[in-house]
C-alpha cells in the first residue's frame, strides 16, 4: 500500500496547485466587466445564430465503441505480457487465437468501410444503382428559359427524377452550368 | 526471471522498514522536488521549443525577456494570472473550469513513476530517485492518458461554443484511436521485461550503452509504434488537428482564458516532458549510461535522453505538415493498431522460441495481408449506401 | 455418491478434484510452467461453431462485397453437420466412462449430455441455415452477418451445455443472447423487427443480470462456483441459515426462467417471436429453449441436487403455470407467430414438468424432449416464414388458409408437425410427453401428471385450429371450382376439398370455417378467414429439404426407439 502513497500525494498536490491558481487567478486577477461580446461564444467575430450541434456523425460513436473493443483486448492482454515467461508456449497460443478472433472482427469492420473518413467515398453505388442520398436525389435544377438540359449536364448523371423534375423547353448548349437550389 | 526481478524490485525501498517521520519527511521532500522540477522544465520547454522552431525557421524567436529571452514563458505564464478569468454565458460552469484540472493532474501523476535514476541513501534510508514504484507501475501512464481525453472532451463539450466541440470531439476521437496501439506497443515492453514496474523496465535494459535498450528489440518498431502513438496521444503536430487554426480557430481550448487557459498549457507541455520521459524509459534505458569520473550519473543521461527527444518533438513540429483527419484515422486504425498487434504476437512468439517467432511472423504476415485486402474491399465501397441497405446489392 | 473421476489431460487426472484442492480447478504446474490442461476433444463443437463463425467473417471481409447465394448459408450449414458428427463422435468415445472428465481448467464437463446437446445445437444451426437462406434472399437481407450471429450463438449454447460452473454457464448464456438479440433485430426494413430486438435486448440484459447476481449468491453460499465444488460442499454440509442460497437459486431459475420462457417470465416471447425474422424465430425456439435447460438441468440437478425439496416447488410452480398459460393463451391468438409463441410457452412448461421431477428419468426425458422439439418448431416456422410472404406482410391465421390448396405437401407437413407439437400418437411429441409426464407420475405426482394432459389438450385445440384452417379452401366462393391446384390426390388430408362437388364442397368449408374459428372473437375470426393468395406456393429447395428433415425426424423419432435410448442412456454426470 506504501507505494501507492507518493501517486496519492502527488494527485492531492496537483489538485491544490490548480484550485489555488484559480484562486489567485481570482484575487490577482480584474474583476470581469462583462458584456454580451465578451460572453457569448467566439465565432471568428461573427454573432452566433445557431446552437452548437447536439448530433454527430455516427463514426465518431463507432470509433468509440471499437476503441473499447480494443481496449479489453489490451486489458486482457497484459496479464498475459507479465505472465508470458512463466506461460511460454500456453501463453503464446492464447494470445494468439484472443487476438485472432479480434482481428476478424476488426477485418470485418474495415471492409465494411466502418472507419473510412474520406469524403464522397461512400455517397455512390459502385454499380451505378439509385441511391436515396444523391445530388440527384435533394437537389431541384431550376431551368431557365434556355438552359441545357439536364441529362447533359454531369451531375444529372443518374438524375432521372431530377430530369423529370426539371422538364423545361428544348436547350441551347451554349448555355451556362445549371443552377441548383437545395429542396427542404 | 519475473519473478527474479519481482523480488528484486519489490517497489520502493523507502517503506521497507514501515512508514516513521523521516520517511514521510523524505517522501514529502521527494514530492515537491519533483513538482518544482515539473514546473521549472514545463517553463524550460516552451522557451525550448519556441527557440528551437525559431531557429529552423531561421529567425531569432524571444529574446527580450530576461537573459536571451528565457524568461519569456514565465512571464507569459504570471501574465496570465493577471487577466480577466472569463466564463461564457452558455458554459456548463462546474464542468468548465473542472475540465483544465481533469486535463492537469493526471500528467502528474504520471511523472511520478519515471524513473530519473538510481538510488540515494541519506541517513539510513534508501531510496529510489523516482517518486513511486507502485507495482502497475506502467498502467499509470496508459491511465493517465486515458483520463486527459476527458479533459479536452469536457473542455470542449462545457464551453457551449461549436468550435469547441468540433474540435474536442476530433480530438477525443484521435486520442481513443491512437491508445490502442499505444497499449499494444507498451505491451510488448512490457512482455519483453516481464514487469510492470517502470524500475523493473529500466534495469532490464541496464548495462551496455544502446545495446540493451528496448528500442533495438523488436527490430525498433515498438519504439516507433509508441513515439508515433504518443505524438498523436498529446495532439502533437503533425496530429495538431485538435488545434488545427486555420479551421477551428484554436480547438478544445479556444473559450478558456487566464489561469484556466494555463492550466491546459502547463498540461500539455507537462505532458510533452512527461511523456519524452516515458519513451527515455521504456526504451531508452532511462538513465543507462556509461559512468563519468568513476561516478554514476543517471540523472544527467537521462536529462540529456529527455532534451533530445524533446528536440526531436518540436522538430516534427517544425517540418512535418499536418495531416487530414482521413489520414490519421486511416494511420492510427488501419497500420498501427495491426501492425504493434502483430508485432506483439511475433515477440511473443520470438520469446518461446524463434521457431514459434517466425510462425507467428508468418501469420502475422497472412492476417496482415487479409487486412490489405478487407480494406481495399471497404475502399472499392460496399455497394450498400450508408444504412447498408442490401436492396441495392449488386446481383451476381 | 458416485464418484466422478476421469482425466482433465496430460500429466493431470481430476482425482484432485475431490479432494479439498478442489479449488485449483484444475490447473496443473509442471515443470515450473504455468499451464492449464485442455482437453480439446470436450470443447471440439464450440471450437468448430466459433471458428467457422471466424471463417465466414474472414470470407466477409475479404471477397467483394455481393450477393454470395448459398455460400454463407451452406458454411453455417456444414459447420452445423460438423458439430453434429462431432457431437456423435464425442457420444461414441464416452462410451469409455473413463473418458468423461472435467477439463479447460475444471470449467468444462466432457459427458453424454454435453455429446447430446452438441448434436442438438449442431441440428439446429443445420436446419437454421436451410430455413434462413431463401428467407433472407426473398427480403433482400442476404449477408454473413445472420450466419455469423447464428453460429455465434450456437457456439454459446454449446458452451451452455458443456458449463461446469456458473461463470462459464454465464459466459455462454452472453454469447447466445447477445446474438439473439441482433438476430430478431436483423429485419431492418421491418419496424417490428427492430422493437422486438430492443425489447428483447433491454428484458435479456435484465435477465442476464439476475442470473449473475443470484451466481454471486450462490458463490456467497457455497463458497464456489463451480458444480462439482457446489455439491461437495452441499453434500458435506448442512446449511442451517440458508436464506443467501434460496435467494441465489431462485435469481438463477429467474434468470434461465427468462431465456426458456416459462410463464411469469415469458411476457417477452410473443413480442419477439412475432417481431423477428420467422426462420429465426424457429432457430431461437429452438436454441434459446434447449441452452436454457440444458443449464438448468445442470446447475439445479448436478450442482444443488440436495436442496431438490426447495426448488422443486418452485419448478412445479413454473412448469404448471406454463403449461396452462400458455396453452390457454394460444386458444385466443390471431397472429399465427404470436401463437406459436404461446404454444411453445406452453412446451417449456412440459420440460419443467420433467425437471421438476429431479430425477434420472426427468433429467432424460427433459433432454429427449428439447431433441425432438427442435425439429417440430423449427419445421413449423420454416411454414409460417413461407406463407407469410414477402416483407412478413401476413403473419395471422389467415395467412395459412388453403394451404392443403397452395400446396398440400407443404400443408402435410405442417399438419405432421402441428400434430406433434399437441402430441398425438406416433409422433415424436407424444414420446415427449409420455416421457415427461410418466416421469412425475415415477415419483407419484399424480396431479402434476393430471395438469399436464389437461394442458395438451387445451393446446390441441389451438393447433388444430391451424391445421383446420390450412385445409379451408382459399376461396370457397362457388364462382371458382374447388379444383385443388396442386396435384396432392394422395395426400390424405385434402381429402375435404377432393373429390366433393362444388356445392357440397361449399357446405364443407363452411363447416370447416366455423369449426376452425370456433371460440374466436369476431375481429380475429375475421383476419383467420381473411383470403391469402391462392396462388400455387413455391418451396425453395433448402427449405424443403429442412422442413422434410424435420417431419421425417418428428415421425421416425415417434414411432421408433433410437433416439429414446439414445436419451434415455445420458447419465446423471454425478448424483447423489
Amino acid at each position: 500500500m506504501d507505494q501507492y502513497l507518493p501517486l496519492l500525494l502527488i494527485f492531492a498536490l496537483g489538485l491544490v496547485f490548480a484550485v489555488g491558481s484559480f484562486a489567485a487567478s481570482r484575487m490577482l486577477g480584474p474583476r470581469p466587466r462583462l458584456n454580451p461580446a465578451k460572453l457569448g461564444p467566439f465565432e471568428s467575430g461573427i454573432a452566433p445564430r445557431r446552437e452548437p450541434p447536439a448530433r454527430f456523425p455516427v463514426r465518431f460513436y463507432l470509433v468509440a465503441m471499437i476503441f473499447i473493443i480494443f481496449d479489453i483486448e489490451i486489458v486482457f492482454l497484459y496479464p498475459l505480457a507479465v505472465m508470458f515467461n512463466q506461460l511460454g508456449l500456453f501463453g503464446l497460443v492464447e494470445m494468439a487465437s484472443f487476438a485472432l478472433v479480434v482481428f476478424v472482427a476488426f477485418a470485418y469492420l474495415v471492409s465494411e468501410g466502418a472507419l473510412d473518413w474520406g469524403p464522397g467515398k461512400r455517397a455512390g453505388s459502385r454499380s451505378g444503382a439509385p441511391v436515396t442520398r444523391s445530388v440527384s436525389a435533394t437537389v431541384r435544377r431550376v431551368s431557365r428559359p434556355g438552359a441545357p438540359t439536364p441529362q447533359a449536364s454531369p451531375w444529372a448523371a443518374r438524375g432521372g427524377e431530377a430530369a423529370a423534375a426539371a422538364g423545361g423547353p428544348a436547350a441551347s448548349p451554349a448555355s451556362a452550368a445549371p443552377k441548383a437550389r437545395v429542396v427542404g | 526471471m519475473t519473478s527474479a526481478l519481482a523480488a528484486l524490485y519489490p517497489g520502493d525501498p523507502l517503506f521497507a522498514k514501515g512508514a516513521d517521520l523521516w520517511v514521510w519527511v523524505i517522501l514529502l521532500v521527494k514530492l515537491v522536488v519533483v513538482f518544482a522540477i515539473l514546473m521549472v522544465s514545463v517553463l524550460f520547454v516552451i522557451m525550448y521549443e519556441r527557440k528551437v522552431v525559431a531557429r529552423l525557421g531561421n529567425r531569432w524567436g524571444p529574446n527580450r525577456a530576461g537573459p536571451n529571452g528565457w524568461l519569456q514563458s514565465l512571464a507569459d505564464g504570471l501574465k496570465l494570472f493577471f487577466k480577466e478569468a472569463l466564463v461564457p454565458a452558455q458554459a456548463d460552469k462546474v464542468v468548465y473550469r473542472l475540465a483544465p484540472v481533469v486535463a492537469m493532474v493526471p500528467v502528474f501523476v504520471t511523472f511520478a513513476i519515471v524513473p530519473v535514476g538510481g538510488t540515494l541513501t541519506i541517513g539510513g534510508y534508501t531510496t529510489r530517485l523516482q517518486l513511486a514504484d507502485p507495482p502497475w507501475g506502467i498502467l499509470v501512464m496508459l491511465m493517465a492518458s486515458s483520463i486527459s481525453v476527458y479533459g479536452v472532451l469536457l473542455a470542449g463539450w462545457a464551453s457551449g461554443s461549436k468550435y469547441p466541440l468540433i474540435g474536442s470531439v476530433r480530438a477525443s476521437a484521435q486520442m481513443v484511436s491512437y491508445e490502442a496501439a499505444l497499449g499494444l506497443s507498451v505491451a510488448t515492453v512490457v512482455l519483453l521485461t516481464g514487469s510492470l514496474h517502470t524500475s523493473a523496465i529500466v534495469a532490464a535494459q541496464h548495462g551496455g550503452f544502446l545495446y540493451h535498450w528496448n528500442i533495438l528489440r523488436g527490430f525498433g518498431a515498438p519504439f516507433a509504434i509508441f513515439s508515433i502513438a504518443i505524438t498523436a496521444e498529446m495532439t502533437r503536430p503533425p496530429f495538431d488537428l485538435v488545434e488545427a487554426e486555420e479551421e477551428l480557430a484554436g480547438g478544445f481550448n479556444m473559450e478558456y482564458s487566464s489561469v484556466a487557459f494555463a492550466l491546459f498549457y502547463l498540461a500539455e507541455y507537462a505532458a510533452l516532458v512527461t511523456n519524452s520521459a516515458i519513451i527515455a524509459t521504456l526504451f531508452l534505458g532511462g538513465p543507462d549510461g556509461p559512468r563519468i569520473a568513476g561516478h554514476s550519473v543517471g540523472p544527467v543521461w537521462f536529462t540529456l535522453k529527455v532534451l533530445i527527444l524533446l528536440y526531436v518533438f518540436v522538430w516534427a513540429r517544425a517540418t512535418l505538415p499536418r495531416l487530414r483527419y482521413d489520414q490519421l484515422m486511416d494511420l492510427g486504425w488501419k497500420r498501427l493498431i495491426p501492425g504493434a498487434l502483430a508485432l506483439l504476437l511475433v515477440v511473443a512468439g520470438a520469446r518461446v522460441s524463434w521457431r514459434y517467432g517466425l510462425a507467428a511472423l508468418a501469420g502475422s504476415m497472412i492476417a496482415l495481408l487479409l487486412l490489405a485486402r478487407a480494406i481495399e474491399v471497404g475502399r472499392a465501397g460496399s455497394g450498400k449506401e450508408q444504412g447498408g441497405m442490401p436492396s441495392e446489392l449488386e446481383s451476381p | 455418491m458416485t464418484i466422478f473421476a476421469g482425466t482433465a489431460g496430460p500429466g493431470c487426472t481430476i482425482s484432485n478434484l475431490v479432494t479439498s484442492e478442489a479449488k485449483v480447478s484444475g490447473l496443473c504446474t509442471a515443470k515450473g510452467s504455468l499451464s492449464i490442461p485442455v482437453e480439446y476433444r470436450s470443447i471440439a463443437p464450440v471450437l468448430i461453431l466459433g471458428v467457422a463463425a471466424l471463417v465466414l467473417l474472414v470470407l466477409s471481409a475479404t471477397l467483394p462485397k455481393r450477393r454470395y447465394p448459398g455460400l454463407w448459408a451452406g458454411l453455417t450449414a456444414l459447420a452445423g453437420i460438423a458439430t453434429t458428427v462431432d457431437g456423435i463422435v464425442q457420444w461414441a468415445n464416452l462410451d469409455n466412462p473413463a473418458n468423461t472428465a472435467l477439463t479447460v481448467g475444471g470449467q468444462v464437463l466432457y459427458d453424454h449430455f454435453s455429446a447430446f446437446f452438441a448434436i442438438l445445437f449442431g441440428c439446429a444451426t443445420t436446419l437454421g441455415a436451410a430455413i434462413s437462406d431463401s428467407y433472407l434472399s426473398r427480403e433482400a437481407l442476404d449477408g454473413p452477418e445472420p450466419y455469423v450471429l447464428m453460429l455465434a450463438c450456437s457456439a454459446g449454447a454449446v458452451l451452455m451445455a458443456e458449463a461446469a460452473g456458473l461463470i462459464t454457464l454465464f459466459l455462454g448464456l452472453e454469447v447466445l443472447s447477445i446474438s439473439l438479440y441482433t438476430m430478431t433485430a436483423y429485419h431492418r426494413r421491418r419496424a417490428a423487427s427492430g422493437e422486438a430486438g430492443l425489447k428483447y435486448f433491454i428484458l435479456g440484459s435484465f435477465s442476464s443480470a439476475v442470473f449473475i447476481y443470484g451466481a454471486a449468491l450462490v458463490y456467497g453460499a457455497t463458497g464456489s462456483t463451480q458444480y462439482f465444488e457446489i455439491f461437495q460442499f452441499l453434500t458435506g454440509t448442512v446449511v442451517v441459515h440458508d436464506g443467501v442460497l434460496l435467494a441465489g437459486m431462485a435469481l438463477l431459475v429467474a434468470g434461465l426462467g427468462f431465456k426458456v420462457a416459462a410463464v411469469p417470465f415469458h411476457f417477452w416471447a410473443p413480442d419477439v417471436y412475432q417481431g423477428a425474422p420467422t426462420p429465426f424465430v424457429g432457430y431461437m425456439a429452438a436454441v434459446a429453449k434447449a441452452a436454457g435447460f440444458a443449464g438448468l438441468l445442470r446447475a439445479l440437478m448436478l450442482a444443488l441436487p440436495t436442496q431438490v425439496s426447495s426448488w422443486r416447488p418452485a419448478i412445479w410452480v413454473l412448469a404448471v403455470a406454463s403449461v396452462l398459460v400458455g396453452s390457454v393463451m394460444a386458444l385466443v391468438q390471431a397472429d399465427l407467430k404470436r401463437l406459436l409463441a404461446y404454444s411453445s410457452i406452453s412446451q417449456a412448461g412440459y420440460v419443467l414438468i420433467g425437471l421438476q421431477a429431479g430425477t434420472q428419468a426427468g433429467w432424460s426425458a427433459a433432454s429427449f424432449y428439447l431433441f425432438t422439439y427442435l425439429f417440430m418448431v423449427v419445421g413449423t416456422f420454416a411454414v409460417v416464414g413461407l406463407t407469410q410472404g414477402r416483407g412478413e406482410v401476413r403473419n395471422d391465421l389467415g395467412s395459412i388458409r388453403g394451404l392443403g390448396q397452395r400446396n398440400p405437401w407443404l400443408a402435410g407437413g405442417m399438419l405432421v408437425l402441428l400434430l406433434a407439437q399437441a402430441g398425438v400418437p406416433l409422433t415424436s411429441g407424444f414420446l415427449g410427453k409420455w416421457l415427461v409426464i410418466s416421469a412425475v407420475i415415477g415419483k407419484g405426482q399424480y396431479e402434476l401428471a393430471l395438469i399436464g394432459m389437461v394442458g395438451a389438450a387445451i393446446a390441441a385445440f389451438a393447433y388444430l385450429r391451424v391445421a383446420l384452417l390450412m385445409y379451408v379452401p382459399a376461396a370457397p366462393t362457388p364462382a371458382r371450382p374447388g379444383q385443388p391446384r396442386g396435384e396432392g390426390g394422395g395426400e390424405p388430408a385434402v381429402a375435404p376439398t377432393g373429390p366433393g362437388a362444388p356445392s357440397g364442397l361449399a357446405e364443407v368449408a363452411g363447416d370447416l370455417e366455423a369449426l376452425a374459428t370456433a371460440g374466436l372473437g369476431a375481429t380475429a375470426t375475421a383476419v383467420a378467414l381473411r383470403a391469402p393468395s391462392t396462388a400455387r406456393l413455391r418451396v425453395p429447395r433448402a427449405t424443403a429439404a429442412a422442413i422434410a428433415v424435420c417431419v421425417a425426424f418428428t415421425v421416425f423419432a415417434g414411432v421408433s426407439t433410437p433416439v429414446l435410448s439414445l436419451a434415455h442412456s445420458i447419465g446423471l454426470t454425478w448424483s447423489l
